[in-house]
This record gives C-alpha cells, structure tokens and sequence, in this order.
C-alpha cells in the first residue's frame, strides 16, 4: 500500500509538470476591447488593459489604454500579445465596445471571434459607441473614473432605471442565431454641454476633469461645454448589422416591456393637475400573439406601482385626492403608451423585432410562422400592436397632510 | 488485489447508473451528439427512456426467471455462446472506456486547457480508474454516492439559478417535428443508454429485495427527470446561444452567476471529472468481468489493469474516431444486441434456466 501511494504522489509530482503554468505577470488582463474599422482595411482594436503599462502616463485608474492594427481579430491579439509581451488574457474582459462604423458593415466575425474563446464569459457586456470605440475607451486616460467596470455599472444602472436596454455577448448572438430578432444594445456617447437632455441619467454621468487637447474627449478647459458619457439611447443590431440608433424616448418604451425597471421617476403635469413626481416600485409587462386573418396582432400589457414623491398641485396643495390620483395615474399611464408606441414605430414598425414577438408567434401560430418566414420583416411591420397600460400611485413618499 | 467481492445496495446501483448516465449528459455536443437540442429533446427523452424501459425486460426476466446475471445463465445456455456473448461484451465496456477518456480529453482540451497535451488526460484518467476497478466494484460505488449528491446539487444550484432567466417563449410544440427526426432523436437518445450494459453485468451483485425491477425503475426515472430539466433549462434560459456553443450546459454553468459562489462552471466541471472517473472505472470493471470470463485463472487485478491499458490504447489512437462513432447508429445497434438480442436468446434457451430448470432469486 506504501508503495502505491509513493507511485501515486510521484506521478501527480511528475505529470504536473506535463502542463504549461502561466504566471499573472505573464498576461496582459484585458478589461475592455474596443472595435473600430482601420483606415486600411481590417480592425483597429483598442485595449483598455489593468496595470500601469509602464507608468508612461499617470496610472491612477489602475488601466491603460493600448491599441493595436490588424486584419482579423485574431491576428491583432496574437501581435498584441507581441507588442504587450505578455500573453493577452480576456477571461476578466468585461466590456465590448464595436465603433459605429464597424457596426454598419458587420459585427458577426468579431462576436464570433469572441464566443470562440473559452476563456469570456458569454454573460460580458457588449455595447455600441455613438462614434468610435477608441474614444470611449480612451476616457479613461482623462477621467480614471471611466473604467470598464465603471461602464459596465453605468449601463446596468441605466437598465435598472429604464434608460437603456443590457446587451450580454449571449443576448446579441443568440439574436443573430435566431435570425429573427434583433439584439437591443445600449450606445455610449459623449454628450457636450447637453446636462438638461440627458438629465434622466444623470446619476450615471461623470464630470471630467479638464482634457488636454488631442484626447478623444475634446477639451472641457473654463468657458467650454463639459463632456460626460452618456447611456441613453438604443442601438440595434440586425443580422449583424446596426440598423438604427434610436432616441430616449424608444429606449424607455422599450425597457417598458421588459421587466427590466427597477425603479425609476416620472412626472406627471399639466395645466388642470399641476405636478406630481413618482417612483416606481414594481413593473409587470407581458406579451400575448393572436392571430387575426392573415396578421398577427401582439398584445403588450404594462403594469406599473409607484409612489408620488413629491406633490405640488395647481392650487398650491401637496396633497392629492382620489380625483387627483386617479387623474395623475391617467397621465402616466399615457406617457408611458407613449413611449412604448415610439419604440413600436421606431423599431416594430421597420421590421427589427426587439421584443422577441417571433418566438411567440413561432411558438403558437407555427403555420403562420412558416408561411411568413421568407418574409417575416415585413410581417412583423404590418402586424397590430395593442398597448395596455396601467398605473397606480399605491403610496406617497410623504404624508404632506400636516405641511399645507 | 479484490480480495473477496463484495455486494453492493440498490441504491449504490442506481447512482452508479444515474452518475454514468450523466455524463453525456453533462457535455453533450450540440451540434454532433445524440440528444438534439431544442423542443424535440423535451419529448424524445421520456420516449427514449421507455424505449430503454422496453428494452430491459428480457434482462429483468433473466433476473427473475433464471436467478443469476445473464453472462452466467448465457454460459449455463452453452460455453460457446457465453463465450461470444462475453467476447462482445468485454468489446463494447472497452469502447465505451475508452469513449469516456476520449471525451473527457476533448471537453477538457476544448473549453478549460487548450494548449495542453490531450495524451496526459487520457493516460492520468484510464490510470486512475483501471486502478479504482483493480479494487473492486463495492470500492468504487461508494464514490457514486458522492458522484451522485455533487451532480444533484450542481442540477438544483443551476436551475434555482437560471430560473429568472426562462424564457418559456422558446418552447415549441414538438409533434411538429416529422416523425423521422422524431424517430432518429429517440433512436440516438436511445443508443446513449449503454448503462444498460452495467445494469446487465452489476445487477447480480447488488442486494435487492424485490427483484432488479425496483432499482431499474428508479434509475430511469431518476435519469429522465434529470435531463428533461437539462434540456429544459438549456431551452429555455439560453435560448438560440445554446445552438453556438460545443457545451451549453458548461455554457449555462459558467452564465449562472450565484452570489455565494460566483460562476457555477468551477463546480460543473469538478463534478464531470468525477463523474467521468467513475464512468470509465465502471466500463474497466465491466471489461474485466468479462474478460475473466473468458479467462477464469487471471486474476481479477490483473483483469483490470489489462482492460484500463487497452482502452487507454484504443482511446490514444482512435480518439476522434470514437468521438464520431457515437453520433452513428452503431451504438444504438450494439447495445441492442447486447442489452435485447442476446438476454432474449438467452431466455429462450431451456439450459439457462438452471440444472433443475426452476426460479431462483
């Protein structure tokens, strides 16, 4: 028995030394890739890697930014590696940015290229620039805050919040697999002096510092408009290809339908109520197919509960009656309608089905489906959408009844 | 080395099974192996399983009318025909050895150390297991009851985990599928039930008080439960992705995302390294069985030594060769032959039954 256990340790001793130990010093960890289109053709693909890269620049967001040309995407990470001189490791790469440019040709052989490695988590976060890659991967050079990890939380927040949808590696190639459906990315742009329109995402937003000029972000010196990223509109990815940038307003209609908001505020007002602000505590949307003739008509039905937290009414009140309720929920619930028939228009209406109605009318009218296949764009265009909303104001923030 | 064989219980049987049926499960291929994926799968499982159910009646009618295991009744039938039915039997335990090595390689090589040398796997896991069936088949089958708790608990974690992400939209009836798919998905799922194979050869070493119907049952059961939650889970929480990965269910592991642990894949895969070694442990010992069948004066170390050496030769020079053969009908028509054909046979034959021809248990 002695012997064989002395035979078993010896081996386990010596076979250890059949496998290749990569030290962490050997790898050059990548936490974010960015993907424009090179001038002469292929990729330019920007790194924003841990470390100090050398201490060329101040290294106080504990990343640098490398870049690299080339014509496939392996082929930059093998000369990446040669320029790094460390082994590029993506297994805690947590964000993919495509250019917008590159995103109009084809993303398919990057999401490939990226899904091929069994080292990325298929859950990393992939997300479109409103211009190129570099730049907002180069943020970080002039404001340490913007990180991957600080992106990644940025558009997450904004998904809570119902500001913009969250595209997963998986989500955008489980899309395109399906060949149906069209992948909703969130666009991170750099907004200029645009506080005021972008106010709705304005916990995410970041004040940088002043730039030195020749940085991607323009300089913000005194007396010019201030730049910050900004997470509020919705890409849309269609066989592979961007086929829109849409506004706010969709990306909120859409987040609607999603059971995506955790929590987030409107504003109720007009000239008869005054203005009532509320939070929403619960969001409940649904899907349903039917088959109506020769069409196929979705159903769309949105439940919301929320809080009024702040109340200010025509006559100088705080505190609102069943009337007033009531008549507030019935503006919500318009505003709400609203924005999901503009995501409707912006997206449905043009054939790119964001919601994933496919799979429902796959899954219960499978003869309708294969009889529309070839063309199902267009079904999906020409196909009724019934939006349904409610609101309810279940609880005040304040009890405001002692205050008037 | 086994100095007396020991029984083993009912249940160690049917986690023995249970684990080893697992195992293709684990790291099916999708676009390659026998289980399809997709809404089909939901319903080619349980018609694979009664199919397997069908199947096992010849052997459980040797088990109730003969008193013994089949290879014992077959040689009881005549030594020629126990001596064919063993010959093909030691065949089939060294291809499905050396199927499981060759798998266990390739999911390794492919998704957790691809620059590796794909020969230490094989040679580190047929070393390992021809050693674990040199000790005996009571020695080995109480690692599948740990085998058994880890791959529950794995199943339970992720599906608690991926539930939020079902998406039942992705369920689609699959009577629309034509008959032929149907058929050729329950014919593959069918041939993946080379359990039956130990089911045949353990059996006999297992405590039962009612007959070997009661566990067979159980591990079906067990197993279909099992993976129609697989193929459930992979339906519907990865949805079209799952089509664009070699193994969507370590895919799923590693998207699970659970706030105690993390990534779940870490937890897959130990699991799969268990349940592959117990795999390829059982089917050495199986060869073995057989093989001192054939050769009642070797000893039983020895026996499983030689099973392990051979199936790590056939596993190092045949591998992609045998990675594709279970994708072809072979395997659904020799474990026909073997779990169906011969059993029947052999019931059929009067001098199987025993001298005085009566039942025993």
């Amino acid at each position: 028995m002695k012997r064989q256990i002395f035979l078993a340790a010896l081996l386990a001793f010596l076979l250890s030394g059949c496998m290749n130990a990569v030290q962490l010093g050997e790898r050059t960890i990548v936490q974010a890739v960015g993907v424009d289109l090179a001038e002469n053709g292929g990729y330019r693909v920007t790194f924003q890697i841990s470390g100090d890269g050398g201490a060329e620049k101040d290294a106080s967001s504990g990343v640098y930014v490398a870049e690299e040309n080339g014509p496939s995407m392996s082929e930059i990470m093998t000369r990446a590696a040669s320029t790094q001189g460390k082994q590029i490791f993506l297994g805690s790469c947590q964000l993919v940015v495509l250019g917008a440019e590159t995103a109009e040709v084809d993303v398919t052989p990057i999401l490939d290229f990226f899904n091929a490695n069994h080292r990325i988590n298929p859950s990393m976060t992939v997300a479109l620039a409103a211009g190129t890659a570099e730049e907002v991967l180069r943020a970080v050079e002039e404001t340490p805050a913007l990180s991957a990890q600080r992106m990644v939380d940025m558009i997450r927040n904004a998904y809570l919040s119902g500001f913009s949808p969250r595209a997963h590696l998986m989500d955008v190639l489980g899309a395109q697999e399906n060949g149906s459906i069209t992948a909703a990315l969130p666009v991170l742009a750099f907004s200029q002096g645009a506080e005021e329109e972008t106010s709705s995402a304005a916990p995410e937003k970041e004040e940088p510092p002043a730039q030195d000029s020749g940085t991607p972000s323009e300089s913000s010196a005194p007396g010019k408009p201030k730049k910050s990223l900004d997470v509020s509109r919705m890409g849309l990815l269609y066989g592979g290809r961007l086929a829109d940038i849409t506004d706010l307003s969709a990306a909120r209609g859409f987040a609607w339908t999603q059971n995506q908001i955790k929590s987030t505020a409107l504003t109720a007002a007009d000239g008869a109520l005054g203005r009532v602000s509320v939070v929403t505590s619960s969001q409940k949307a649904s899907l349903s197919a039917e088959q109506v003739a020769d069409l196929m008509v979705f159903n769309i039905e949105v439940k919301v509960q929320g809080a009024a937290m702040e109340v200010l009414l025509r006559d100088g009140s705080r505190q609102m009656d069943e009337n007033e309720r009531e008549y507030a929920q019935a503006l919500l619930e318009e505003e709400i309608t609203e924005e999901i028939q503009h995501m409707i228009q912006s997206t449905q209406r043009k054939g790119w089905d964001i919601l994933g109605v496919s799979l429902l009318a796959r899954q219960r009218y499978p003869d309708f489906y294969q009889s529309h296949e070839d063309d199902w764009a267009q079904t999906i265009a020409d196909s009724g959408y019934n939006v349904e909303v409610s609101f309810e104001i279940n609880r005040s923030g304040v009890d405001t009844a002692n205050t008037q | 080395m086994q100095s007396k064989a020991r029984d083993i219980s009912a249940a160690q049987l049917v986690m023995l099974l249970f684990v080893g049926r697992m195992f293709s499960l684990m790291t099916y291929v999708s676009k390659t192996q026998t289980v399809e994926s997709g809404s089909l799968s939901l319903l080619t499982i349980p018609l694979a399983s009664i199919a397997a159910a069908a199947a096992a009646l010849p052997l459980l009618l040797i088990y109730r009318n003969c008193g013994a295991d089949p290879l014992t009744c077959a040689y009881r039938a005549g030594r020629p025909f126990g001596a064919a039915f063993s010959v093909l039997l030691l065949l089939y335990c060294l291809y499905t050895a050396a199927y499981t090595a060759s798998h266990f390689e390739y999911f390794m090589t492919s998704t957790l150390y691809q620059n590796a040398a794909p020969w230490l796997f094989i040679f580190v896991l047929l070393l390992a297991a021809a050693y674990a069936a040199s000790m005996g088949l009571e020695a080995f089958s109480r690692l599948s009851v740990l085998a058994f708790v880890l791959t529950l608990g794995v199943l339970i974690l992720l599906a608690a985990v991926l539930f939020p992400q079902i998406k039942l939209a992705y369920v689609e009836n699959p009577l629309r599928n034509p008959a032929g798919d149907i058929g050729k998905t329950v014919w593959y799922t069918f041939a993946g039930n080379s359990e039956l194979i130990l089911f045949l050869l353990f059996a006999g070493r297992s405590r039962t008080k009612n007959g070997k119907g009661k566990p067979f049952a159980v591990w079906l059961i067990l197993f279909t439960l099992a993976a129609e939650l697989i193929a459930f889970l992979l339906l519907t929480a990865l949805g079209d992705f799952a089509k664009t990965r070699l193994f969507p269910m370590h895919t799923a592991a590693v998207v699970a995302q659970f706030a105690l642990f993390g990534r779940l894949d870490l937890f897959h895969i130990i699991t799969w390294v268990v349940v592959a070694f117990l795999r390829a442990t059982s089917y050495i010992y199986a060869a073995a069985v057989c093989l001192r069948r054939l050769f009642p004066k070797l000893p039983f170390a020895g026996a499983a030594w030689l099973s392990g050496g051979t199936a790590c030769l056939a596993s190092l020079l045949a591998s992609p060769l045998l990675l594709r053969g279970q994708a072809v009908p072979f395997g659904g028509a020799a474990l026909t032959l073997l779990a169906v054909l011969f059993p029947l046979i052999t019931l059929l034959l009067p001098k199987a039954r025993g001298v005085n021809g009566a039942a025993k248990h």
